[in-house]
């Protein structure tokens, strides 16, 4: 057996039984011999590799070996020698144009009739597409993993774009689009780094105009459509072009073939990724186009997945914030309302406690606000709550409750008192109504303000007005009576007896002064008390007004009287018509008459003092009533007198469910009047 | 004569009442505490003039000790202070007549005469 003997064609297809059959195979069939020259080559060998069999056959098989392939052809030869057969052998092939495809072969070895190996026959398919179609499927794997290896996209994305170059780009670019809509261009990748530079220049140019029509990118983003330009010629770039630099700056960049695909994530357009080929053997297909489109939506979804990730903890982290915040709030609120003194009470649209500060758990008696919470109203075991005129106030009465119920603020001085140990406290509750935007009572809140060291100054200035009114009374008591007794040793007309009858009066003066002031103090505790019988006022005026008679150089006129039955504190509403004309006379300095009209007025009388003297401004008018307020007169001088008289009159015609005001004007004199119920 | 016993913690008061009342006729015997309650028993008077609040002590708790008293409880006690208010509680403790300070000496010598002649 001698390998080396060269085999003839005809004795090669004598071989083959089939011939027509090798002719009319698609697949390259091709056979070579031991020393690898090419000695049968088909129809289907000359279309995949572009040689005519007249031209290759008795060549060297490797003139369609890529050279760094070569080792192939001595391995190939070695298996087949032994008589192996060698079934899908994928390798590359160089075709007559230079280009290279991929085949996958059979290989067997040529066996002679003999039985001895002389050659090699090897069918190829063309495998490019195959190649192309695993090639592409592992591709995804790979984006696949970028994607996801990374919630930060701008680094996932540029790593893809690194991946499209070279095996599927010669330059590749990514952009996502901006809140605004607008393309922003996250990574670029070029086989040639010199050319990344005119890359971006161009891309500085179209961020000028992000919204530019004629930028392809803007348009994908905006349709959510593929572009594909599967050639682009000089020609193309000229017309479609205007400015100049800008066609030479995309021909320098030698633009052959590009793919332009919308990064979807269902019908969003999140992005763009552009393709470019700069070798016209390179040219992008429909095939490729639709590769793309799916590389395109992966990317779509790994930017909306990051993006909803990223919003999802910046809302996290929001809330959390917030949360934080709220809590923040939350506690120096109730850092606020532990500290304050005044006890904080909030109620339901119920009525019921649903929040009180220790302040109000400790004034009623309980251990902890806990513990008030669950027992709300315990403590009306422990203590008594009553008003100011010591009458007891039901639960339903307290201001928080009275609150909820009639939808307004209440207040209320309340006092508590301790059953077993009697202590007294005094406070003032303010309570408020909760109102939401629709007017609906959602609630209150009852601010209790402890006022029980307040009464008790009150208390001790009552008294110490009370024993000094006393203790000024008893001097002035003996002092009188010795005026007395030497006005009986003097004649009338004698001037010793007129001085000390002066100093009779000025005693009576004196008194009524005293008088006052213990009266203002037992208004103001609630204590002046008043004896109710029934009169006829009709009387009382004309009794008050014949003993005032002549004050000074005032006349002082009854006008009309009616007779009339009422009932009240005969004393004290004496007492509000004589210190009335006093005020009448001293106000009026340069007139000489007082006027009193007594008007029945139906269920009830009208009591007018007038007088013709300076008159009190409109500005005054309320003030009048106040306590310790006085007039001054056009100088600004004041009157004599504590301040206190209209204070104390409007307090008593007020306890008979009676009115006092006046009508003035400044320098026109004023009224008087107070009306009186009969009955 | 008759007879009256004044009682007030003032000196001053007790002076001026007693002229007054020495100078309408009347044989006035004073004191400035209850001690005069002691020896009454023995020598009984027409009338006691007594003050409501006397140094440490309350001129309404002595009215109703002589109110109880078998010998003194037909004696008219009238009663004098210098707090209006007062009026009302001396009438409870069982005073026949109320005299508010500072008095005239007009209205002091009718309130006297009247409570004696109602006797």
């Amino acid at each position: 057996m001698d390998n080396k003997t060269p085999i003839k064609e005809k004795h090669f297809e004598e071989l083959l039984h089939y011939k027509n059959l090798v002719e009319s195979a698609d697949s390259a069939i091709i056979a070579r011999d031991l020393n690898d020259l090419i000695i049968s080559w088909n129809k289907g060998a000359e279309d995949l590799f572009g040689y005519k069999a007249e031209e290759i056959v008795g060549k060297p098989f490797s003139i369609i070996v890529p050279v760094k392939n070569k080792n192939e052809l001595r391995k190939i030869k070695n298996l087949v020698k032994k008589g192996i057969r060698i079934e899908d052998y994928e390798t590359v092939r160089v075709k007559k144009n230079g280009q290279e495809v991929s085949i996958a072969a059979k290989i067997s070895p040529l066996i002679n009739q003999e039985g001895v190996v002389v050659g090699v026959t090897v069918f190829d398919r063309d495998n490019t597409a195959k190649k192309k179609q695993r090639e592409r499927e592992q591709f995804l794997i790979k984006a696949q993993k970028i994607l996801s290896s990374t919630l930060k996209y701008d680094l996932a994305l540029k790593k893809l774009a690194k991946l499209l170059v070279p095996g599927l780009a010669d330059w590749s670019s990514i952009h996502i689009v901006d809140e605004d809509g607008v393309p922003i261009q996250l990574a670029i990748a070029h086989t040639d780094p010199e050319k990344v530079k005119w890359a971006e220049e161009l891309q500085s140019k179209i961020k000028r105009e992000p919204r530019d029509p004629q930028n392809a990118t803007y348009r994908v983003i905006k349709s959510g459509k593929s572009e594909i330009y599967p050639l682009i010629t000089e020609e193309m770039v000229r017309q479609s072009v205007k400015n100049r630099e800008d066609i030479e700056l995309i021909l320098n960049l030698q633009l052959k073939s590009i793919i332009i695909v919308p990064l979807m994530s269902g019908k969003k357009v999140m992005g763009a990724m552009t393709l470019v080929s700069t070798d016209e053997k390179d040219l992008y297909d429909k095939g490729d186009l639709f590769f793309i489109e799916e590389l395109g939506r992966m990317a779509g979804q790994a930017i909306d997945n990051a993006r909803l990730y990223k919003e999802a903890k910046i809302e996290i982290a929001n809330r959390k914030r917030a949360e934080g915040q709220l809590r923040d709030s939350e506690e120096k609120l109730r850092t606020i309302l532990e500290t304050v003194d005044d006890g904080i009470t909030v109620f339901d649209e119920n009525a019921k406690v649903i929040y009180v500060n220790s302040a109000v758990s400790t004034a009623s008696g309980y251990k902890s606000v806990g513990s008030m919470l669950k027992k709300p109203i315990k403590w009306k075991k422990t203590l008594r709550v009553l008003a100011e005129n010591d009458r007891p106030i039901p639960v339903k009465e307290l201001p928080g409750r009275r609150a909820v119920y009639t939808k307004q603020k209440v207040e209320k001085v309340i006092k508590s008192v301790n059953k077993k140990t009697g202590e007294e406290k005094w406070a003032i509750v303010k309570a408020s109504p909760i109102i939401d935007e629709n007017g609906k009572v959602t609630g209150s809140v009852s601010i209790t303000h402890d006022i029980t060291q307040r009464k008790e100054l009150e208390r001790r200035k009552d008294d110490f007005i009370s024993i000094a009114s006393h203790e000024l009374k008893t001097p002035v008591t003996s002092i009188k009576g010795f005026v007395h007794l030497l006005k009986k040793d003097h004649e009338q007309y004698d001037r010793s007896y007129k001085f000390l009858d002066r100093i009779d009066k000025q005693l009576d003066n004196l008194t009524e002064l005293i008088q006052d002031l213990l009266d203002i103090s037992k208004i103001q505790s609630g204590k002046l008390i008043y004896r109710v019988d029934e009169f006829d006022i009709g009387q009382l005026v004309e009794d008050v007004v014949g003993d005032l008679r002549n004050i000074e150089k005032h006349k002082i006129i009854l006008k009309d009287g009616v007779h009339k039955k009422i009932k009240g504190d005969k004393e004290r509403i004496s007492q509000v018509l004589i210190n009335l004309i006093n005020n009448a006379v001293k106000y009026s300095p340069n007139s000489d008459k007082v006027e009193v009209v007594l008007n029945d007025v139906g269920r009830g009388v009208r009591i007018d003092v007038r007088d013709y003297g300076i008159g009190i401004s409109s500005d005054e008018m309320d003030k009048i009533f106040d306590r310790f307020y006085r007039v001054k007169d056009i100088e600004g001088k004041t009157f004599p007198g504590l301040g206190i008289g209209l204070y104390l009159s409007r307090e008593i015609i007020q306890r008979h469910r009676g009115k006092l005001w006046v009508e003035s004007q400044k320098g026109q004199g004023s009224i008087f009047h107070f009306k009186l119920p009969s009955n | 004569m008759k007879k009256i016993i004044v009682v007030d913690d003032d000196p001053a008061i007790l002076e001026v009442i007693k002229i007054i009342l020495e100078e309408n006729d009347y044989d006035v015997r004073t004191s400035s505490n209850s001690g005069f309650i002691n020896n009454i028993d023995n020598d009984l008077p027409d009338l006691i003039l007594l003050d409501v609040l006397l140094s440490g002590e309350d001129g309404r708790i002595i009215t109703k000790k002589l109110k109880q008293g078998a010998k003194t409880k037909n004696i008219p006690v009238v009663m004098i202070s210098a707090h209006p208010s007062a009026n009302t509680s001396v009438y409870e403790a069982g005073a026949d007549d109320f005299i508010p300070k500072p008095f005239d000496i007009d209205y002091l010598l009718e309130v006297v005469d009247r409570n004696i002649a109602s006797r």
